[in-house]
């Protein structure tokens, strides 16, 4: 059964292939994010580290779920600034991710595992990372939570670590990826109040 | 990222320290307080008598209503339970718990005044060489109990009231049993807790009731 008929029907023949690929991505991360993921709370250091990233695919691939699945939806039903926002945000989160999982804080403990130069330092090192990628940000979460509102203020409070900015992600994808920088730019370009998102709307 | 995964052993690591604990999310101090609340019953009830009976005895002009008795001693019975796990929750913790306690203790603003209340004996005892276990009790007796007719009671009486009530060995005793937490309903607890525990969004905006109460397979 066609998951998108009236994209199907409305777009030329040589965009099917995109439509296709569109529902193969779909399907895998639906196959894929059947199992939930519980935050790791063991204190047992290897245990945590590796359910860390466990958890971390889980969150990622949910996100990737939720995200195609807006971008289908949008698809189908014309809504064009949504599709751009879901876009954009696709790409933010891959370039972050992939950032991750190049971190030379996970490749030092793989290098060192099983070595005279295993330590503790090694291993917190890359759990801090991973931490970052989870629990990064740039919002008092703890004061909102809270309902101490006056309190509220762009930088993280309590224990949680500083997110790594998506533009330095999206750089390090660059460097690899050059054309990625205009592809980013357009989808940036149809979600900010710019002349994008007012051709997406009125053109 | 899945290729990021360690496996075989290595020399023992020192453990991690994870701030990301239920003991860090007010629904479970909710949880936690209404079935405290819930089991108390019986046995803080023949408690609360056998401390108006010994009043009447000591010819104490004073009562332990129920409603208000029981806050005092099912919250700090909580007090007790919460203690060992202090370092866990951090300030935020701390406040999580009185947000998750003030959805079960009434007026508002009552649980945090009551702790308060409690900190500032312990820091500060009623009485010297008074052990912590008696710095509870004596907080219970002394805020727990209501003039049965203020009106009738001259106010310079108010400090004899009180030492008399904080010194006799019987009331102590009862106080004691009233504060006397349950342990085994921690663990019980935490563990029916992370078993109903849903996603971030339904545990901050939902009401509580819906997932923590509602009968589950």
């Amino acid at each position: 059964m066609n998951e998108l008929p009236k994209a199907t029907a409305r777009v030329p023949q040589t965009h099917q292939p995109l439509l296709t690929e569109l529902i193969r991505v779909l399907q895998a991360l639906r196959k894929n994010t059947r199992d939930p993921s519980a935050f790791p709370t063991t204190n047992d250091p290897l245990a945590f580290y590796n359910r860390y990233i466990e958890f971390a695919i889980a969150l990622y691939l949910s996100k990737f779920r939720q995200l195609y699945e807006a971008l289908a939806t949008s698809v189908e039903a014309e809504q064009y600034l949504v599709y751009a926002a879901a876009g954009r945000a696709i790409i933010e989160n891959a370039a972050t991710l992939r950032y991750y999982s190049f971190h030379p804080d996970l490749f030092a403990l793989h290098a060192a595992w099983g070595t005279q130069r295993m330590n503790d330092e090694v291993l917190r090192s890359a759990t801090n990372t991973l931490d970052k990628l989870i629990r990064g940000n740039r919002f008092t979460w703890e004061a909102f939570i809270a309902h101490r509102f006056d309190d509220l203020a762009s930088s993280p409070d309590g224990n949680t670590p500083s997110q790594t900015k998506v533009g330095t992600c999206l750089d390090k994808w660059y460097k690899d990826h050059p054309a990625l920088r205009s592809l980013y730019a357009l989808f940036c370009d149809l979600v900010h109040p710019n002349l994008g998102v007012t051709s997406l709307l009125f053109g | 990222m899945a290729a990021h995964l360690i496996v075989g052993r290595h020399k023992p690591i020192s453990e991690v320290a994870t701030d990301v604990t239920p003991l860090r999310e007010s629904p479970f101090w909710y949880f936690l307080a209404r079935r405290a609340l819930d089991r108390s019953g019986d046995k803080l009830s023949r408690a609360l008598e056998s401390l108006e009976r010994r009043a009447t005895e000591l010819s104490l002009p004073i009562q332990y209503p129920r409603q208000h008795a029981t806050g005092w001693a099912v919250l700090l019975q909580l007090f007790e339970i919460a203690t060992p796990h202090r370092e866990e929750m951090g300030r935020f913790g701390y406040e999580m718990m009185v947000a998750g306690f003030d959805r079960v203790f009434g007026p508002n603003g009552f649980s945090k005044e009551a702790l308060s209340r409690l900190l500032g004996n312990l820091n500060s005892p009623a009485f010297p060489n008074r052990k912590r276990e008696e710095t509870i009790a004596d907080t219970f007796l002394a805020n727990a109990m209501r003039l049965i007719d203020p009106k009738a009671v001259d106010p310079r009486l108010d400090a004899l009231i009180m030492q008399t009530c904080l010194t006799d060995p019987i009331m102590c005793d009862l106080a004691n049993e009233a504060v006397r937490p349950a342990h085994e309903l921690w663990e019980a607890t935490l563990a029916e807790y992370v078993r109903r525990r849903p996603g971030f969004i339904r545990r901050q905006f939902l009401d509580p009731n819906s997932w923590l109460f509602e009968s589950r397979e």
